[in-house]
């Protein structure tokens, strides 16, 4: 099946003062039509700079890709002139922020901000646009769009907000939507609300989505398929099962154990030791490998390779090596008892 | 050498022996807050050519004055209106510091000025050696800058913090104050103050001052209450710190950089203030000079005697700029936030 | 709004009654009357003046009679002239110093914005550098030093501008140029970092996901919403306008109020020095509280809160 995007060993780098931040280092990645995808990670583990590579929208003079490729319907985005990732963005390609409360222009009405997408790509006219946006605000459930599409940003609340965001994300029927933390902004009881809307909107649109975050919660809710991102690199694929309950990678032990369960007796929350790495001098082996409590010597010095679990599970670990010791997932690790 | 190519040996699947603090190790030095902004500030180049700038101005004003033989009042009409001639740099023309003025008399000859007299920056009309008052101006300028500033920090701290700190209904009766003197424009006030008090170094200091404490109080009052609720201030109050210990050790080491950096305009403010006064003939009187009052009598006679306002206009706008890169670079490494 | 606009109307006049009450008090404290000075009046005619001129009133009754005249708009007669009033030799100045001020706050605000933009968009470039290095000078270096250097090295060495006086187009461009040197830099600098801040936020990137081109989101996000907050900055620009009038007036020979006014204080001509004083407390509160006001009903995020409260 062909795939909608691909991504192909893509490096990005960062200049400043301190020197070369590799933040993004050989990422490979795919998403098929309508599926959903999360990227999962803490901060700094170049989740959100590898979607706005994707969308090519790095900081101009400092952010660049170094190396790889971006191909979306066949066509390699990382070589795309300006103007041919205008036509792509907004709509093929859209974004979700994290924060709505800054993602809109407080000087412009809402309804003027989702028209410039419509006019620009459609070539709607006004009272067409205008008409178009009104739907837009229906469809993410906000009441009274005929009137609230005249008015500006800091008369919503956060979660209308991000629900505008969106509808200005979707006004042009993307093939793809990536949602940097959607909902890391919003109070919990919105984040369902949010979430529970973009479900609906994907199942009526087809639209296949990028879910940026670091709350497994979020994931749980949204994603098919389930990257775990560190220090710049991919270190476990799966389907939402396989990495919920089949683990391999020490990381995504690790964050597991992190996620606060209802039903456990332990009191205390298991935090991962450590800070991550310093992305300006990478280590030469394995990045997590300084934080692991099953790090091997191997691991200090070799990069290790993404190992097929399953067709669709990878992870690049050297446990998964025949030579390594065989060591299973701590108990906290384990996501609704052992299956 | 790819890796996968070389045999990986068994005994490299031992584990690891981590540090049990490796993880946690921080890797890049700590820097204390000041040491961080003072690496910052020095690697603004403008910033610290302007320091430099100002430390070479204060300290030539001071000896600058006792190279020469005159003193500030000094007449002598035998030799007035002298254009600047300054030894060894006398033959190079276009310097136009070799004696002669812009009709191509060369003045010193034709007053018979003895050869061994050299007035550096020239003569003015009463034949006062003008290097002498340029640099005894410049002493006088700053002196009153700097007595500004210091009297606002003091008054505007005091007033500032005091409000904030104690807050509620003293908070309430000091601002209503504050706000019926903001509305009053400090021109006016400025200008009032000296027809009254006749014009001198304490009456222009205390006219520049009482309009000018408030700008630091109103940033001492915000920064305070600002810091005044966050939580290491609360928990400082917890463990039951005294208002004093409050005061020194949280509210004013923080509130530090936003007064430094206001101090550092509030002088280039008060430079220009007493030049604006002499401008306008409300400065310091004769025989005392400061730079403004030498730039307004030089601009008088600006087609004749050019001389007579270039150097100290020359020096006032050196000190105004460097006062005002200091200022930015002090603000950029202080507090970035406060950039605007 | 309506009931905030009504404060700071109220409070307005609240500051100029204080303004008035210092200023007549700090006049009768100088000593003497302004006719002591003059050695040629006998007794008889100096007493005679200071009954015209209600001098010899006591204190209290002067001053109600002031204010009594100020309410009607009155500012008394000065003592240069016989029997000109305050009033006109303010309205005689006004026309040169308004139309020089006016003239150097457009020129130096278009100037600004451009500098502004440009080294903005151009972020630590030469362009940039070069914006920062002429606001810094131009922030710093006084709009009568600045005019000064003008006027002999334009005027006088060169000749290609009339040196002082006030009789036709070519007369206003120095004058106006100094007095602009200083809100060219406020603007531009103010400009930049404006633009450099919302440049970086996160709905320009949201306008950029959009597909808007780069330029259309910079004109239509950008620059506009960095304009607003310029409004802020005008009232101390004109404050900074008139105190260099005064100067600048008085170098180039203009015949405005700032010139009048510092020849007032330079002859002791009280009810001229009061008078002035007064109309440019006036003046400036007045363009305070109007920038104040147009900031309100330009940016949405405070009309409505406004409205609302």
């Amino acid at each position: 099946m062909e795939k909608l995007l691909e991504l192909d060993n893509l490096h990005v780098s960062f200049q400043t003062y301190g020197g070369e931040v590799k933040a993004v280092r050989g990422v490979s990645l795919s998403l098929d039509k309508g599926e959903s995808l999360a990227i999962v990670g803490e901060s700094g583990s170049g989740k959100s700079v590898t979607s706005k590579a994707v969308m090519r929208l790095l900081p101009n003079k400092i952010g660049s890709i170094k190396e790889g490729a971006i191909r979306f319907q066949g066509k390699d985005l990382a070589k795309a002139t300006e103007r041919e990732m205008e036509k792509i963005r907004g709509a093929e390609i859209s974004m979700i922020f994290q924060d709505p409360m800054t993602s809109l222009n407080p000087t412009m009405t809402i309804g003027k901000q989702i028209m410039e997408g419509l006019r620009k790509h459609q070539n709607m006219s006004k009272s067409e646009a205008k008409e178009r946006s009104i739907n837009l605000l229906k469809l993410v459930g906000i009441p009274n769009p005929e009137l609230r599409v005249d008015e500006y940003p800091h008369q919503f609340s956060g979660g209308m907000r991000q629900r505008v965001v969106i509808a200005i994300a979707l006004a042009c029927n993307p093939k793809v939507l990536i949602a940097d933390e959607p909902t890391t902004a919003l109070d919990v009881t919105i984040q369902a609300q949010i979430l529970d809307l973009m479900r609906d909107l994907q199942d009526k649109t087809g639209t296949a989505i990028i879910l940026i975050t670091h709350d497994l919660g979020v994931v749980a809710n949204l994603a098919q398929r389930v990257a775990v991102m560190y220090g710049g690199m991919i270190v476990e694929t799966g389907t939402v099962d396989e990495i919920f309950y089949k683990p391999k990678h020490p990381y995504t032990w690790g964050l597991l154990a992190s996620m606060p369960k209802l039903n456990s007796d332990s009191k205390e929350l298991l935090a991962i030791p450590g800070t991550p790495p310093d992305l300006m001098n990478p280590p030469k082996g394995c990045p997590f490998a300084a934080r692991c409590p099953y790090a091997m010597e191997v691991c200090l010095e070799h990069m290790p390779e993404a190992t097929n679990v399953s067709s669709s599970h990878k992870a690049a670990c050297w446990l998964l090596d025949e030579r390594a010791p065989k060591v299973e997932p701590p108990e906290a690790a384990v996501v609704g008892g052992a299956r | 050498m790819s890796m996968s190519e070389r045999k990986l040996t068994p005994d490299l699947f031992r584990p690891a022996n981590l540090g049990t603090g490796k993880g946690e190790e921080i890797t890049k030095p700590s820097l204390s807050f000041w040491q961080d902004a003072f690496r910052r500030l020095k690697k603004n180049r403008a910033a610290m050519l302007g320091l430099f700038a100002i430390v070479f101005i204060i300290v030539f004003s001071l000896i600058a004055p006792s190279l020469s033989k005159y003193g500030m009042d000094d007449q002598e009409l035998m030799r007035a209106n002298l254009p600047p001639k300054i030894p060894g740099l006398e033959k190079i023309g276009f310097l136009g510091v070799d004696g002669v003025d812009i009709r191509g008399v060369d003045q010193y000859e034709m007053k018979n000025v003895p050869a061994e007299d050299k007035f550096w920056f020239g003569t003015d009309p009463l034949g006062r050696d003008q290097w002498v008052r340029v640099w005894k101006g410049t002493q006088i300028s700053l002196y009153i800058a700097f007595l500004a500033a210091t009297i606002d920090l003091i008054v505007g701290v005091a007033y500032g913090g005091v409000s904030a700190f104690y807050g509620g209904r003293v908070d309430d009766v000091m601002q209503r104050v504050v706000e019926v003197l903001v509305g009053i424009p400090n021109l006016v006030v400025i200008i009032l103050f000296i027809i009254i008090l006749d014009p001198g170094i304490l009456s222009i200091t205390l006219a520049l001052v009482i309009t000018g404490w408030i700008g630091m109080s109103r940033i001492v009052r915000a920064q305070i209450l600002s810091l005044k609720n966050r939580e290491f201030v609360l928990a400082s109050k917890t463990l039951g710190s005294t208002n004093g210990r409050l005061i020194t050790k949280h509210l004013l080491p923080n509130t530090l950089g936003a007064i430094i950096v206001t101090s550092t305009f509030t002088i280039p403010g008060a430079i220009f203030f007493e030049a604006f006064l002499s401008f306008i003939g409300l400065g310091i009187q004769p025989p005392t000079a400061s730079l403004g009052a030498l730039i307004a009598d030089g601009f008088r006679s600006l087609r004749i005697y050019p001389h007579l306002a270039i150097y100290p206009a020359s020096i006032m706008c050196i000190l105004m700029i460097s006062f005002n890169l200091l200022g930015d670079g002090l603000r950029d490494a202080l507090d970035p936030k406060m950039r605007k | 709004m309506l009931r905030y606009i009504t404060k700071r109307v109220f409070a307005m006049f609240l500051t100029l009654l204080i303004i008035a009450t210092i200023t007549f008090f700090l006049m009768k404290l100088l000593p003497g009357s302004p006719f002591n000075n003059q050695e040629k009046l006998t007794e008889s005619q100096r007493y005679a003046l200071n009954e015209k001129y209600g001098l010899n009133d006591p204190v209290p009754v002067q001053y109600i009679n002031y204010l009594g005249k100020l309410a009607q708009g009155d500012l008394g007669y000065t003592f240069q002239f016989d029997g000109r009033t305050v009033n006109s030799m303010i309205a005689n100045g006004m026309g040169p110093s308004a139309t020089v001020g006016f003239e150097a706050l457009v020129f130096g605000t278009l100037v600004g914005l451009i500098l502004g933009i440009a080294a903005a968009l151009k972020h630590n470039s030469f362009i940039d550098y070069g914006a920062m290095v002429m606001a810094v000078f131009g922030i710093a270096i006084p709009s009568f030093v600045f005019a000064g250097l003008l006027q002999y090295y334009v005027g006088v060495k060169l000749g290609w501008l009339p040196v002082a006086f006030w009789n036709g187009p070519e007369y206003h461009i120095m004058p106006a140029f100094s007095l602009s040197v200083g809100v060219i830099a406020t603007v531009a600098r103010f400009m930049r970092t404006e633009m450099l801040e919302i440049l970086g936020t996160d709905y320009i990137l949201m306008a950029r996901s959009k597909g808007i081109s780069k330029q259309a989101v910079i004109i239509k996000h950008c620059v506009r919403n960095s304009m607003i907050p310029i409004i802020t900055i005008l009232g101390p620009m004109a404050i900074g306008l008139i105190t260099g009038s005064l100067v600048i007036e008085n170098i180039f020979a203009i015949p405005g109020i700032g010139e009048q006014f510092v020849k007032s204080i330079n002859l002791n001509d009280y009810p001229v020095i009061m008078g002035t004083t007064l109309f440019y407390s006036f003046l400036i509160i007045v363009i305070i509280l109007v920038v104040d006001i147009l900031y309100g009903i330009i940016d949405p995020r405070i009309r409505v809160a406004g409205g609302k409260s």
